[in-house]
């Protein structure tokens, strides 16, 4: 066994230790009703991935422990089976991102640090096309609902400069320049509005495929998300099929029942060999990551909405109770589905991607 | 098959739809919330005498056919008002079908002008789309049953007047065949009622019966003759269940949102619009194909059950996609979000999907389980 393993195994063993005292489903719940933005938070989550270091999981030294997506990807397993909802993947990313520019830029620059220890949050907000304007070190523009913009410190977001070019700006949502509308949505994910005036932001990168490249790994890491909370969907499942009795019989053992849940298993192998994929393209920095990713996120989009709906339909009535967990995975899924581009909008980027690469290579990785 | 409708009928239509721009502010279909309201709609419909439409005239209704009742559900669904009441679906019909004198004499006058409401009390938590397993008891006691036992997932019971109550009353293994009718007054002694919210806002609700007494004459039907009873009913009211209007308003709400939205014009959204239009005529189809049966005294068994999954599956397609296409912008609109969370209920409730395929299977197929 490597070291990597080793380490895997550990990160592993945390995690699903610190998601089964602090993946809280009431406290899930209550958020739905949140009144505030601190409120639609959940701050002892957060707390305790912080002092594990998580947040710095991505981040190179000296901010962060530079572990790889890899292990990144366990936790994002074990965190979408119990429904745990926190910005950990835009934050550990947005360390990373502002680690490369730390000491260059301004204030956003401190977000290295301040990310990657947990003591802030990221959010990434995906604008609508040329929504957001870069000129003279501001932003400005709207953007539509996104998760955790309600509660992050910094925003990792895509604009257009004023020569025309998209540069990935990191922006200190504290300044009062701000406007945050909280909203309600189907899922506790923090969501809110964002309006830029004049607001200060720092330029990460002027490299027209940078936006691009962070929407993917963030994709990536969702889809390990997705993938986790499939497997709790088919778990719950087949644990109630086993034993709820119907017609004389556990309802597992019609026909309509067990063959569905057959499918969302082949779905899950499916989702989980296409992300291992990705993975391994990111690794490598493969031709094909774009590609990739886009596969991987499509792929876990469908298996997990899927196994939510196959979820809720086999609970029957106890599916569509706000008190069943069923509906809480089912909202998670759409949710997730939504959140950096509905699926059609990764569709059409699967299929560009694919034709800069090459149809013919797919998504095989060559060593 | 006739696929139209007759000058009187469509005349009705008009009528329902005159009647309903008073109430246009009702939005009680989807959820039915809205209480004070609602009875007050309810109220007004049955001054109309339309809860009455096909009842016998001695009882006050109008005698006509079952293609009134269609027509007046049908424009109910499409305006988003309300749903048919179970007091005057499953409950008045049984009534009608199945009561003694005293018992139609009794009930049927106050469910006319929606005095009293009903709630239905069929499932338990540990029979739900297998009926034949219900243990809730009802036991003979001089001149009165008490009932012990609960029953699980009851629409609007915290809130209704009266239970239409299916319990036990054979041998503890007497499946189908001991089964009897029975209306209890949901402000009973003894009887508790805990509300169980929905993913969509609605309510149902888990009721605990512990010694409730409910008198004899309460009883509708033979002892243990309910089984028959509530098949030959529930025959009486499908052309009523599922409206295909209720797609099409759906239909022409999401084509209003992607015209909000400016992406009418995508390849992607007319592709999709159109598939969608093609599920709106099925479901009329469907629709009309239950009626006919239900018109000439045919078992639309396998008819309901293929309308209620086109109709499901439909709803539930469109209001996925509203939310794909709508993006971040579907997030924030209300409507987008309740109609994605309320499709989802519509294939629980009433039977899920997989009991449907299952009936079409026996009914329509010859191939029992």
């Amino acid at each position: 066994m490597t070291q990597n393993d080793d380490t895997a195994r550990m990160v592993l063993d945390q995690a699903v230790s610190l998601f089964a005292d602090k993946a809280d489903h009431a406290a899930l719940r209550q958020r739905f009703e949140a009144k505030s933005a601190s409120a639609m938070f959940d701050t002892p989550l957060w707390q305790a991935m912080a002092e594990v270091g998580w947040p710095a999981i991505l981040a190179p030294e000296p901010y962060g422990l530079n572990m790889g997506a890899d292990v990144l990807a366990l936790i994002c397993e074990q965190a979408g089976m119990t429904l745990a909802s926190s910005p950990l993947i835009a934050t550990a990313l947005g360390a990373q991102l502002t680690a490369t520019v730390a000491g260059q830029v301004g204030p956003a620059g401190q977000f290295a640090e301040t990310l990657a220890s947990g003591s802030a949050q990221a959010c990434i907000v995906q604008p609508d096309a040329a929504s957001l304007r870069y000129a003279a070190g501001c932003v400005d523009g709207r953007v539509a609902a996104a998760a955790f913009a309600a509660t992050a410190h910094c925003a990792l977001v895509r604009a257009i400069d004023d020569h025309g070019s998209p540069v990935l700006l990191a922006v200190d949502l504290g300044n009062e320049s701000v406007e945050r509308h909280c909203q309600r949505s189907i899922d506790a994910r923090a969501v809110a509005s964002l309006a830029f005036r004049q607001t200060p932001a720092d330029v990460i990168s002027t490299d027209g495929s940078a936006w691009d490249q962070l929407l993917g790994q963030a994709a990536l890491l969702t889809a390990f998300e997705q993938i986790g909370g499939a497997r709790a969907c088919l778990d719950m499942a087949c644990d109630y099929a086993r034993t709820r009795m119907a017609f004389g019989q556990p309802i597992g053992q019609f026909q309509g029942v067990k063959h569905a849940l057959a499918d969302v298993y082949a779905d899950i192998e499916i989702a989980r060999g296409v992300a291992g994929a990705a993975l391994a393209a990111m690794r490598k920095n493969a031709p094909n990551v774009a590609a990739a990713h886009a596969a991987a996120r499509w792929s876990a989009s469908q298996c997990y909405e899927q196994a939510a709906k196959v979820c809720v339909h086999v609970h029957g009535g106890l599916g569509v109770t706000w008190e069943g967990n069923p509906q809480l995975y089912y909202r998670r899924a759409r949710a997730l589905a939504l959140e950096l581009g509905p699926p059609h909008v990764w569709r059409d980027r699967l299929i560009g991607a694919l034709r800069t690469c090459g149809v013919a290579e797919g998504l095989i990785i060559h060593e | 098959m006739n696929w139209s409708f007759s000058a009187e009928e469509e005349a009705f239509r008009l009528e329902v739809r005159g009647f309903l721009r008073e109430w246009s502010d009702l939005d009680a279909y989807l959820v039915s919330e809205d209480k004070p309201r609602l009875r007050e709609f309810y109220r007004a419909v049955g001054a109309k005498g339309w809860f009455s439409l096909s009842w016998p005239e001695q009882y006050g209704g109008s005698a006509l056919g079952p293609v009134f009742d269609f027509i007046l559900w049908e424009e109910l669904s499409y305006a988003r008002a309300a749903r048919s009441p179970l007091s005057v679906g499953i409950v008045a019909r049984t009534l009608l079908r199945f009561g003694d004198d005293a018992q139609k004499r009794h009930w049927l006058p106050r469910i006319r002008s929606y005095d009293i409401s009903f709630a239905l009390g069929y499932s338990e938590p540990e029979a739900g789309s297998d009926l034949t397993g219900l243990k809730c008891r009802a036991t003979r006691d001089g001149d009165h049953y008490r009932i012990d036992g609960e029953k699980c997932w009851q629409s609007g019971a915290h809130e209704a007047d009266y239970l239409w109550l299916l319990a036990r009353t054979g041998e503890a293994d007497s499946r189908s065949a001991g089964l009897s009718l029975f209306i209890v007054d949901l402000k009973s002694a003894g009887l508790s009622i805990r509300p169980i919210p929905l993913l969509d806002g609605n309510i149902v609700n888990h009721l605990t019966f512990d010694g409730v007494m409910v008198p004899t004459q309460q009883r509708v039907g033979p002892e243990n003759g309910a089984w028959k009873m509530m098949n030959e009913s529930l025959a009486d009211e499908r052309h009523v269940q599922f409206p295909a209007k209720r797609v099409r308003r759906d239909f022409e709400e999401l084509i209003a949102f992607v015209e909000q939205l400016g992406i009418a014009s995508w390849p992607l959204v007319q592709a999709s619009l159109a598939e969608f239009a093609g599920n709106v005529v099925e479901c009329e189809a469907l629709g009309l194909s239950v009626l006919d049966a239900v018109v000439h005294g045919r078992s639309a068994v396998a008819e309901a059950a293929a309308n209620k999954i086109a109709h499901t599956d439909a709803i539930q397609a469109m209001a996925r996609f509203a939310m794909d296409i709508g993006g971040r912008e579907a997030l924030r609109h209300d409507r987008a979000t309740l109609l994605w969370r309320q499709t989802m209920t519509e294939s629980i409730g009433g039977g899920t999907s997989e009991i449907m395929r299952s009936i079409i299977a026996r009914q329509a197929l010859g191939l029992a389980a």
